[in-house]
């Protein structure tokens, strides 16, 4: 093998192992993977050592990949920065930032000194992020584009957020939606029937999941049934879609509930159950409230997922939250309920809402048909009309246009 | 500008809107079917299209760090730290196209429910073409590969 075929095969070994996360000295000193290389490649070549992989390979691949994101970056018309925080294992903070428009690439991460961050360096670091993109595309960045921010919730992020847009450095900051979709479920869940709702299906869930003889006879009586009913699931708040599966998977798991438990008390099958849990699940309200709040909490997962997605557009946010007033509307709630719900929705909303969100929706072709929803709706969180609101951001970023 | 929040504009008019609206990204749309609306316009929807809504992606790019940079594997130093959540996420996001045409279906499920809700909550206002399929639709999980449709778009 030449020198040259030899450094080919270690530079695509390095960028597979690299791109799936393997550690730099992967499989250099097995003997079954060295019988493995040599069978496929052949004896000539090994596997480069690790220190060659963490120093030489490493910066060739990072330099490849790098390249083509800063080509890509130098020719996009705006752009958005994206950037949030982790606590890494050794308990270090560390924030990520992105850049895209609006499919976003990964640009750096910085570690912020201390054991409570504040938003003075966290402003400086984004500011040099600035500059790293600016520098990448020979200073021409800065001059042609108009750019938004967008973070989480923490104080530090809004503090930053509204330091970043005071300084002009963006022409729009503003909170994520997916995160206030997120926020808004978790609120909508600690009203007393969601509540309600919520307890009655944990109960059923870890019953029927969690202990071993009524789980052996939920299960034989899931298997006769076609098709097959999901297995039950428990509500995970750290999940942003966790809210929906609790409920959903308990109603479909109804029939087979209700089977086990009349089985037993015909003596079919050799348990007693508890007799405040066959009324719980005979009551019909019960299952009335859980079918009424899994559509609401459905719909919140559904447009958390929407929302969540790179290619989403920015537009998506303000037809979400008219989508998720809409779907109240067609329920049969109560009317205080469903005010509270509003409050809710219109309170979560003004917390992330721009001139930004509401332009866009207006200029996009999806939505032309619901410009009247906008203008009707009771959840948006602003008091101008929104020709004046799409007016006053078109004249912001014509202004930051003509000013770059 | 009045003119477009009002929708006066021929090529903003609701049929001319239902043929074309499915066939690119917002701000491709704009650029391939904006007939006669001012470059200042353009430009303005260029740019705000190029926002993004969430910070998801920020959260979803530590998940590839942790994977590398984890409990067992915690003298990695910073700076191979970065460059590997580099090469891994950015790799990732550049497999999404293929030249400059980015694999994405204009329409996605998750849509469609939005769209469906917004057009029950619009009396008068039929879903169309998009709400086929939505109407009895409960949560589904975006599938985008099933559409498997595919937008030009002209940078990113």
């Amino acid at each position: 093998m030449s020198a040259e075929r030899a450094e080919a095969v270690s530079m695509a070994y390095a960028e597979a192992v690299f791109a799936s996360g393997g550690k730099f000295g992967y499989c250099t000193n097995e003997k079954e993977w060295g019988a493995f290389w040599a069978m496929l490649i052949g004896p000539e070549w090994r596997p480069p050592l690790r220190h060659i992989m963490s120093e030489k390979y490493m910066n060739l691949v990072f330099h490849k990949v790098d390249g083509g994101v800063r080509a890509v970056l130098g020719s996009v018309i705006g752009g958005c920065y994206q950037y949030d925080g982790w606590t890494g294992p050794n308990g270090e903070q560390v924030f990520s930032v992105l850049f895209g428009a609006p499919l976003p690439f990964y640009l750096s991460s910085f570690r912020i000194s201390g054991r409570r961050e504040s938003a003075d360096p966290l402003v400086a670091k984004v500011k040099e992020q600035l500059l790293l993109v600016e520098c990448a595309t020979d200073g021409s960045w800065q001059r042609r584009h108009d750019t938004g921010f967008v973070t989480d919730w923490p104080n530090v992020n809004r503090s930053a957020r509204t330091k970043l847009l005071e300084a002009d450095a963006f022409s729009f900051a503003y909170g994520c939606a997916a995160h206030a979709m997120s926020n808004l479920c978790r609120g909508i869940v600690k009203l007393p029937s969601v509540l309600l709702a919520v307890a009655f299906c944990t109960m059923l869930s870890k019953f029927f999941h969690g202990h071993h003889l009524p789980r052996v006879h939920f299960i034989k009586e899931q298997e006769k049934e076609t098709p097959r009913p999901t297995a039950m699931k428990l509500f995970l708040p750290t999940r942003w879609t966790g809210a929906a599966r609790l409920p959903t998977s308990t109603l479909k798991n109804r029939g087979t509930i209700t089977t086990v438990l009349f089985k037993s008390k015909q003596r079919a099958i050799d348990m007693d159950f508890p007799t405040s849990l066959f009324d719980a699940v005979m009551d019909n309200d019960n299952w009335d409230n859980v079918a009424q709040w899994e559509l609401v909490l459905c719909t919140l997962a559904s447009i958390t997922n929407y929302l969540q997605a790179d290619t989403t557009p920015l537009s998506g946010v303000h037809a979400s939250f008219l989508s998720l007033e809409a779907s109240l509307m067609t329920k049969t709630f109560l009317a205080a309920v469903r005010d509270q719900v509003r409050s809710f929705i219109k309170a979560r909303y003004a917390t992330i809402v721009t001139l930004a969100h509401v332009f866009a929706f207006f200029l996009h072709p999806l939505f032309v048909q619901f410009r009247e929803a906008s203008r009707a709706s009771a959840v948006k969180p602003y008091s101008e009309m929104d020709a004046a609101v799409c007016m006053d951001a078109a004249k912001r970023l014509v202004r930051a246009t003509s000013e770059a | 500008m009045t003119q477009a929040i009002l929708g006066t504009f021929p090529f903003l008019r609701e049929p001319a809107v239902l043929q074309t609206r499915q066939l690119s990204l917002p701000h491709v749309w704009w650029e391939l079917h904006a007939d006669g609306a001012p470059s200042e316009l353009r430009a303005v929807a260029a740019q705000i299209f190029s926002l993004a809504p969430t910070s998801a992606a920020a959260e979803r790019s530590f998940k590839p760090r942790s994977r590398v940079h984890n409990k067992t594997r915690n003298r990695l130093s910073d700076n191979n730290d970065d460059k590997s959540q580099e090469i891994i996420f950015n790799k990732r996001q550049a497999r999404r196209f293929n030249g400059d045409v980015l694999l994405q279906p204009r329409t996605t499920r998750m849509e469609a429910h939005v769209l469906d809700r917004l057009s029950r909550g619009s009396p008068g206002v039929e879903g169309g073409d998009l709400c086929v399929g939505a109407a009895s639709t409960r949560w589904r999980r975006w599938q985008p590969e099933r559409d498997g449709r595919v937008a030009r778009l002209a940078l990113l």
